[in-house]
């Protein structure tokens, strides 16, 4: 059972490595300037376990280089999409469709990401919840 | 002497036939992906992006059937219905709403690029069996793949 668990653990982790070589591709296709913001997001995607820090990171990389580089951002979204779960007062998470719409939107920060994701969960939680504590964690 | 008939036990599965299942399937499942972004692209490039991909799906329709008849001229039987594709395909399916023309226009990339590495699967295979006809089918899916993302990538530069 232990060794399932292991097996399944590092199954779901390489996403982290996946997203890790998108980001990869992005450093001879950018100017030297943005490559310390590059690696701040790779290291957060493969070893990181303050999503919001790393969610931080990937909206200031989109924010700078998505214009020019719309494929790998696309396909970091969509793996973010399947690889975090949000969920609100330690609870009800949002459902993966509204975590990609979520991603889709094109918000700059962690602020006023968590303000739509706020709006998203107010919708569909008891008002009496309110207000809501934010969370990000890997799905494993 | 007995009497054989010929059921799907009967026919032939190989490494070369297989991977002509997989290239049916990814083939099917681009050709489904492809239909639905033609369907829901909206936007100021509709008009270039619906004809674009109405072009390739036809082609993919062909294309599909070849493949097909391919594996019924190597005596094996052809994989059909939308489940059984499904399952046999690596291609994911983009949810049916709306989003923007570019991530459809990224999602075919994605798609073509799994249509791509079933097409080298196939090519090797055949060359290890020394089928020349089969490997020259999957040469030319190759080539058509490529050119297409030649052009979805095109489109996506600088947009």
């Amino acid at each position: 059972m232990g060794g399932l668990d292991q097996q399944a653990k590092r199954d779901a982790s390489l996403w982290r490595s996946d997203a890790a070589g998108i980001v990869e591709e992005l450093f001879p296709v950018v100017s030297k300037e943005g490559w310390d913001l590059l690696l701040d997001l790779r290291q957060g995607l493969l070893h990181g376990t303050h999503w919001e820090k790393t969610l931080s990171l990937f909206l200031a990389c989109r924010k700078r280089w998505e214009a020019d580089h719309y494929l790998p951002f696309w396909r970091l979204r969509n793996l973010l999409a399947q690889s975090l779960r949000l969920s609100a007062n330690g609870g009800a998470e949002v459902s993966r469709e509204v975590m990609c719409r979520l991603l889709q939107q094109n918000h700059s920060s962690w602020q006023t990401w968590k303000s739509a994701a706020e709006a998203e969960l107010s919708l569909i939680l008891n008002p009496l919840e309110l207000p809501l504590q934010m969370q990000l964690r890997e799905a494993l | 002497m007995t009497t054989q008939t010929k059921t799907s036990s009967s026919t032939k599965t190989s490494p070369v036939t297989q991977a002509l299942e997989t290239l049916l399937a990814d083939s099917y499942a681009l050709l489904a992906q492809t239909h639905l972004a033609h369907w829901n692209v909206e936007g100021p490039a509709f008009f270039q992006l619906h004809a674009a991909f109405q072009t390739q799906y036809e082609e993919l329709f062909t294309a599909i059937d070849d493949i097909a008849e391919r594996l019924r001229a190597l005596d094996a039987y052809a994989p059909g219905g939308l489940k059984t594709l499904a399952a046999k395909s690596s291609i994911t399916e983009m949810a049916s709403g709306a989003a923007p023309a570019k991530d459809f226009v990224a999602h075919l990339i994605d798609s073509q690029e799994i249509a791509v590495s079933s097409a080298t699967a196939l090519r090797n295979s055949a060359e290890e069996h020394g089928d020349l006809e089969t490997q020259d089918l999957a040469i030319a899916r190759i080539q058509t793949h490529q050119k297409t993302l030649w052009m979805l990538k095109s489109f996506l530069k600088n947009l």
